[in-house]
């Protein structure tokens, strides 16, 4: 009997360290503390990729233009709507909006800069050493614990320009041409004329002293009053260049057919909206066949009758495109630019001071501006040869002249 | 008393067995984490990328090469957490036998030169042994990306052999983003010659974009810790204006260092040779076809037929100011106006 006992004594004995070892081994392994450098490397990399989460969703709201503002609303419905995507302004509000909702919480967050959340940064400013030509920064600051660590954004601006596209071109006066083709060149040209809120911008990250004025209010009207050393300096601000006549003309003539990149003869236009001048209500007006005004015209150019019945500019500029894709052609402010073949026709003058039946809303059309001044005098008024018509000159005074950027591009190799 | 100590033995066998196997999978994967997690934080900011085993990669097979031997994988050009720039080399030891383990993955500093010859025997930053086999893909724009889809500029990173059940290996990938990365900064060796890939043409593209093609198109993220935000470490002294910045021959090659870059305003095209796809460049501020200025460049194209490029006299490759003809400056080899 003793040995029947001790059978099952010994039974009892062995499952019951059995199960003493799994316990102590289970143990052991969840509730030992890891490896500290693993645990320490796993949330290093944990916290990099919520980096770039952050990254992602700030791209989101600097490309798409939009994202629903809780604390001020206001904040983004001053910036038109055409102008919303890549808009420092109104990524400084989102970023505004992260901070205030995060408040005393760790992560990754935005941090005011000299300048603000959302500065520029130009291959033209300071040591030269900025790797991008030009881009907007953002400075997130990912927070471990005590630890912290920044993070700097570099945002290219893809929202404003348009490609000119790959073709045969030609510029023209009078009767002369030169044909030229942008084939294996990248060139990229401001949709819209620079305005006010840019030169700010501008002003701003130079440390200009001294604050410009303005004849009007309106940070997206185009920036006026700036002589044509400052609109070139604050092109290559942007790594780009003051737009010259022949891509102007390139990105408003319409082309006819658009699939035939390299045809025989390169047609021109009068007008950037359609091919088909003679048929068209301004050709009809500035052949005196026809005098009405319809507000209906300042979609397509803001002449001087549409100033004179406060047609809203910002109507125009949402309309008036081009071809190409580019704004603010006909009417609207005289738009400077750099003419390789003639120098003297550097001023596309079509603008609010001409009326609709002036020869001046043409496409090139060209009259000459001294650069320096917006005195009456500094221009020459002067319709160029083959343009049958009395001179208009303008009585107002000072004259604003608007400008826009035109990038070649070049992809460096590091 | 016999078929209790077999039932002791039976049951401790079993328990330990277990546990133990649990042991190795916990190891296996705390090192192939940890061999992810370092490779992410070193190679995060990655800008440049010079790949030596090109036949290898988005093959979709393993690395090959002779037994035993460490390989060059790849060479990084990055930029640590400190701001610091650094270059770093992934190395990849075959197996003795395919079909067993032996491998080793592992990255490591490269001299103070920057060449990563020899650094395999280097203490490494991130490594992985006892591996069978490696495969290695990059996703491109353009490139015909694997079955299973990679975002664009992602390092993937197949290793196989660490980890297993029931015998059969699980290809668990490793993907890396190469955040500041583009298609201009990967280098390929083919042979002994490294090659350097231009830019391609647009010619044929109506409609380019302006965005660096990226991780997130048109966007860097570098430490804040950088003193400047320049990828280039030498020297950065200023090219002046008028100076030529990128110089390409008959040949359609670059000559010399491209320093476009450091242009004081921006760069723009001229024409410096016979070369009938590209132009070279000069540093702004752009006065061409003006008297004394280089020529504007005609394009290759503007009649029906392919124009005759380079310097001469007379050159119809080039535009100038009405009344200016081209003519060739021969000190800098550049179509100007006069």
């Amino acid at each position: 009997m003793e040995w029947k006992g001790s059978k099952t004594i010994y039974l009892i004995v062995a499952v019951v360290l059995g199960l003493l070892a799994a316990t102590s081994m289970l143990i052991y392994r969840y509730y030992t503390p890891k490896d500290d450098q693993f645990t320490k490397v796993i949330d290093l990399r944990r916290g990099q990729e919520s980096v770039l989460q952050s990254v992602r969703a700030i791209h989101k709201v600097w490309q798409d233009g939009r994202f629903s503002p809780i604390a001020k609303p206001g904040c983004i419905s001053k910036i038109p709507e055409h102008r919303r995507a890549c808009n420092p302004e109104l990524l400084a509000c989102y970023l505004k909006e992260l901070i205030a909702k995060a408040g005393d919480k760790g992560g990754v967050l935005p941090v005011e800069q000299r300048g603000g959340l959302v500065t520029a940064i130009s291959r033209m400013m300071g040591s030269n050493n900025n790797i991008l030509p030009f881009a907007r920064k953002v400075v997130l600051q990912q927070r471990r614990g005590l630890d912290q660590q920044n993070w700097v954004v570099l945002l290219e601006d893809s929202c404003n320009q348009v490609s000119l596209p790959g073709r045969v071109y030609q510029y023209q006066l009078g009767k002369k041409l030169w044909r030229w083709d942008n084939l294996g060149q990248d060139i990229y040209i401001d949709k819209y004329l620079v305005t006010r809120a840019e030169i700010e911008e501008w002003d701003q990250a130079i440390m200009r002293q001294g604050k410009r004025s303005w004849p009007n209010r309106g940070r997206y009207l185009p920036a006026t009053g700036l002589k044509l050393s400052q609109m070139e300096s604050y092109c290559h601000f942007r790594g780009a260049e003051l737009i010259s006549a022949h891509l102007y003309d390139a990105a408003t003539y319409h082309p006819g057919d658009i699939n035939k990149i390299n045809p025989y003869l390169v047609g021109t236009s009068l007008y950037p909206w359609t091919r088909h001048g003679t048929k068209n209500f301004l050709y009809k007006i500035q052949q005196g066949e026809s005098s009405a005004f319809d507000d209906r015209y300042c979609l397509l150019i803001y002449a001087k009758e549409c100033r004179s019945a406060k047609v809203p500019y910002q109507q125009f500029v949402t309309n008036a495109t081009s071809w190409s894709g580019i704004y603010e052609v006909m009417g609207g402010v005289p738009e400077v630019m750099r003419n390789t073949i003639h120098p003297e026709r550097n001023i596309f003058m079509s603008s609010f001071y001409f009326p609709l039946a002036s020869h001046w809303h043409r496409l090139g059309v060209r009259g000459k501006w001294s650069g320096s001044g917006f005195e009456v005098n500094d221009f020459n008024w002067t319709l160029p040869e083959g343009q049958k018509q009395q001179e208009i000159t303008p009585t107002v005074s000072p004259v604003e002249v608007g400008f826009r950027c035109v990038r070649n591009d070049y992809r460096e190799i590091y | 008393m016999k078929s209790i100590n077999f039932l002791l033995l039976f049951i401790l066998l079993l328990t330990g067995s277990s546990l133990l196997a649990d042991e190795r999978e916990v190891n296996s994967e705390q090192l192939r984490e940890q061999f992810h997690s370092q490779l992410y934080l070193d190679l995060f900011s990655t800008y440049k990328l010079f790949i030596t085993q090109m036949a290898n990669l988005n093959s979709g097979k393993p690395v090959t090469g002779p037994v035993l031997s460490w390989q060059l994988v790849a060479e990084f050009n990055t930029i640590n957490n400190s701001g610091v720039r650094e270059i770093l080399c992934l190395f990849y030891k075959i197996p003795l036998v395919q079909q067993q383990k032996g491998g080793h993955i592992k990255l490591v500093d490269a001299d103070k030169r920057g060449r990563c010859w020899g650094r395999f025997l280097q203490p490494a930053r991130a490594e992985l042994k006892n591996i069978r086999s490696l495969q290695m893909t990059i996703a491109l724009p353009g490139i015909r990306k694997s079955r299973k889809k990679i975002a664009n500029f992602h390092l993937q990173l197949k290793v196989s052999g660490i980890y297993e059940i029931a015998g059969r290996a699980l290809h668990r990938p490793i993907l890396l983003p190469l955040v500041n990365l583009d298609t201009s900064n990967i280098q390929y060796q083919e042979g002994k010659r490294r090659i350097r890939r231009l830019p391609t043409l647009t010619g044929g593209r109506r409609y380019s974009s302006w965005l660096t093609e990226r991780v997130i198109p048109g966007v860097m993220v570098l430490p804040g810790k950088m003193s400047d935000l320049s990828l280039d470490s030498g020297t950065r002294t200023v090219v002046k204006p008028g100076e030529i910045c990128l110089q390409i021959n008959d040949q359609c090659q670059v000559v010399g260092d491209v320093t476009c870059d450091r242009c004081q305003a921006p760069s723009y095209p001229v024409i410096s040779s016979k070369c009938q796809t590209r132009f070279g460049r000069v540093c702004g501020p752009n006065r061409c076809g003006s008297r004394g200025e280089p020529a504007c460049v005609r394009g290759f194209n503007y009649l029906h037929q392919p124009i005759e490029s380079g310097c001469s006299k007379g050159s119809p490759a080039g535009l100038c100011q009405d009344g200016l003809h081209t003519f060739c400056d021969g000190s800098r080899l550049l179509l100007v106006c006069l």
